[in-house]
């Protein structure tokens, strides 16, 4: 060996103490770290894998934490059973560690629950998982618990970790919470169904006020037309009876001229009477205070009177009038309201007159079965000018009449047909036409066959009576009323029956002359007085004689003035305007 | 044999330039085997920090490795307890076990510092 070698050697020598220098070191260090406590955890090799075993005292903050946190912490063996559990654990379910330790996990878990947490147990064994599951305590309450499940690493004390925290609360709050937001929805439901409720009533209000607006419309427009229609009826025979009033005022003139005149006035009066009635019979309809007043009626009788009535008219028009009844005078007596069944006869075969020109005008009236009761019907023929198709039912409305560029108007207030059909449904009948325009018309109306089971004397009797003078001794006779000219024509009627008049002004008067005047033998009290209404000054008339006749009178025609009148004391009532054949009736009653 | 005598200290710095040129990479590779949050783990791991920022500053790569979590690693560098330092790069190999708080301990073991015995 030569020096060069011997000086590696050398080298090589103190490269190798300095390395054995170096691992001493280390492995003196590394013995002295561990003595010291320099070191958390040993290293320990097992075959194929190394273990890490921590000191006991690195171990510390781990134990603390897990036995101090809210959560409960168990780990458990691949069978399930627990091979540790922290403090939270046992204190939740009350037991000591030595009761849990070796027993089943699945002991504290409901029945319910068992399955689910069976699936997440096995999840658990080879990946992390979560789940809610219900475990149940010694006195088997329920609490409700979030597991958190993780496998643990091999050859460890246990193969599975559970960490769970108490969810009860946050359960108890969700159920709340839902059961408050069904309510919430529920009244939300019920007020949006409030809502919209009440929107279809608006909805359906909004198309009532508009149908209700149409008809006011409609309505103003046809008592504009009525009000127009109403003027010109009633101004065209006050044109008639002022005119020739004045023409009457005439010097010179031929008894001939005045007797016209005279006889046109009256006619004039009678037309502007009719119509005026008319006005008084609808708007008493449209108020409601028709009412039917029953009592034996003897049909053919009454179709008799119309007949003659009218007869006159239907010869001046040139043309002919036919009857045709099918009732023995003893089928005629029904039960039914008079004055009515005049008003709907006259006003039907009024109206054939009216609006013919030619042929002529058949009344039937024949009995038949209907399909429940027996029934009246009527017909009235014509062969006038006939109503078309369209008009066949409006033509019983208020003013409506067949009114074409054709024909001339027609004088009348269209008032008539209305009223027959208001009278005909009253007394529980129906009304209808069958019409050809340019051949003619029939009118048919029903009423039902009701038998008068009691026969009553009637009240009034429309037939006319002649006065006979010697019956009626003279009188004296007290006036009661304010108009001057009603006065007057009253004392002109009765001046052949009486023996001196006295007059009033008002009741007080009345009742005040009547005192001084005890032999007074018949009063016309007026009902409508000032200071004191005849209703008034009869009682107290009354109250001092009840041999006095007082005959009432008024303008006003309703039932209930008159029975009002009879109960304070009058025995009897006329009704403006008079007529003499009226008063002379009375008197005859009273004093024959 | 001849003991030698105390060597030189030579400065950080230049022996820091000298190391880095044996070196292939041009860094210090580091790594640190720790337990979780054990408590000498914990100040290793802020000790060694501490000084690779005021002696390597920009020159290190620093591993920080949980045995929890991966025992298995510990066999391939023949890891016996934690915390323990590895110095990779540059060679040679160096361990040093403990929290890292004997500053001088871990320059000379890191070869930024010369020995003092």
């Amino acid at each position: 060996m030569g020096i060069e070698s011997k000086q590696t050697s050398e080298q090589k020598y103190l490269a190798e103490i300095a390395e054995l220098r170096a691992r001493l070191f280390e492995a003196e260090e590394t013995l002295q770290a561990i003595h010291s406590g320099e070191v958390d955890a040993i290293v320990v090799s097992h075959k194929d894998s190394d273990k890490i075993f921590t000191l006991v005292s690195a171990d510390t903050p781990y134990r603390i934490i897990v036995e101090q946190m809210n959560e409960g912490a168990v780990t458990l063996s691949a069978e399930g059973v627990i091979v540790f559990c922290n403090q939270r654990f046992q204190d939740l379910f009350s037991l000591p560690s030595e009761k849990i330790l070796g027993s089943y996990f699945s002991d504290f878990v409901i029945a319910q629950d068992k399955e689910k947490f069976d699936k997440l147990f096995h999840h658990g064994l080879s990946l992390k998982c979560e789940g809610e599951i219900r475990l149940a305590n010694d006195d088997d309450q329920w609490v409700y618990m979030n597991l958190l499940l993780s496998p643990m690493p091999e050859d460890m004390h246990g193969d599975i970790c559970i960490l769970f925290s108490d969810i009860t609360k946050l359960k108890i709050k969700e159920i709340e919470l839902s059961l408050s937001n069904e309510e919430l929805e529920h009244k939300v439901n019920e007020r949006t169904a409030i809502i919209k409720q009440t929107l279809e009533e608006l909805k359906t209000t909004n198309e009532h006020l508009a149908v209700a607006k149409l008809k006011a419309e409609e309505s103003d427009r046809l008592k504009s037309s009525f009000l127009a229609n109403m003027s010109h009826e009633i101004r065209t025979p006050l044109n008639g009876i002022l005119g020739f009033t004045e023409l009457l005022k005439t010097p010179h003139l031929s008894a001939n001229s005045k007797q016209k005149y005279l006889s046109l006035i009256e006619k004039g009066g009678m037309r502007l009477l009719g119509i005026i009635n008319d006005l008084i019979d609808i708007s008493r309809i449209e108020s409601g205070l028709t009412t039917v007043v029953s009592s034996q009626c003897n049909i053919k009788e009454q179709v008799e009177y119309v007949y003659n009535l009218l007869k006159p008219e239907v010869v001046r028009k040139g043309m002919q009038m036919t009857i045709q009844l099918n009732m023995s005078e003893s089928e005629s007596l029904i039960l039914s309201d008079r004055e009515k069944i005049y008003a709907i006869l006259t006003n039907l075969v009024k109206n054939a007159i009216k609006y013919s020109n030619k042929g002529t005008i058949d009344i039937g009236c024949n009995l038949r079965s209907a399909k429940v009761n027996k029934e009246i019907l009527f017909s009235i023929k014509d062969t006038g000018i006939g109503i078309p198709k369209e008009k066949q039912e409006i033509i019983f409305n208020r003013f409506e009449q067949v009114d074409s560029e054709h024909t001339q108007k027609i004088e009348g207030t269209g008032l008539g047909l209305s009223i027959a059909k208001a009278y005909v449904e009253l007394l529980g009948g129906n009304i209808w036409v069958e019409s050809e325009p340019g051949l003619g018309s029939t009118f048919y109306f029903t009423l039902p066959y009701t038998v008068a089971k009691v026969i009553e004397t009637p009240i009034d009797d429309n037939t006319a009576n002649e006065i006979k003078f010697q019956q009626v001794k003279k009188l004296k006779i007290l006036i009661v009323e304010d108009d001057e000219t009603s006065a007057m024509l009253l004392e002109l009627i009765l001046k052949d029956y009486c023996s001196g008049f006295l007059y009033a002004e008002s009741g007080l008067d009345a009742v005040n002359i009547y005192k001084k005047n005890p032999d007074i033998d018949l009063i016309m009290m007026d009902l409508n007085l000032p200071i004191m209404s005849g209703f008034e000054a009869t009682r107290q008339i009354r109250a001092m004689s009840n041999e006095v006749i007082i005959i009432s009178q008024s303008a006003h025609i309703f039932e209930s003035d008159i029975a009002k009148a009879m109960k304070c004391g009058c025995n009897g009532f006329i009704e403006k305007p008079l007529k003499r054949t009226m008063v002379n009736e009375l008197l005859l009653k009273h004093f024959s | 044999m001849v003991k030698k005598s105390a060597k030189k200290i030579v400065t950080s710095n230049e022996q820091f330039e000298a190391n880095l040129n044996l070196s292939s990479t041009g860094k210090y590779l580091l790594r640190l085997y720790v337990t979780g949050s054990t408590p000498n783990s914990v100040r290793a791991i802020d000790n060694i920090k501490k000084i690779c920022e005021e002696h390597l500053e920009g020159h290190y790569e620093l591993d920080v490795i949980d045995l929890y979590q991966k025992p298995n690693l510990a066999k391939g560098e023949q890891i016996i307890a934690a915390p323990t330092l590895i110095k990779r790069l540059p060679l040679p190999l160096r361990r040093i076990i403990g929290d890292m708080s004997n500053t001088e301990r871990i320059l000379v073991g890191l070869d930024l510092k010369v020995f003092k015995p």
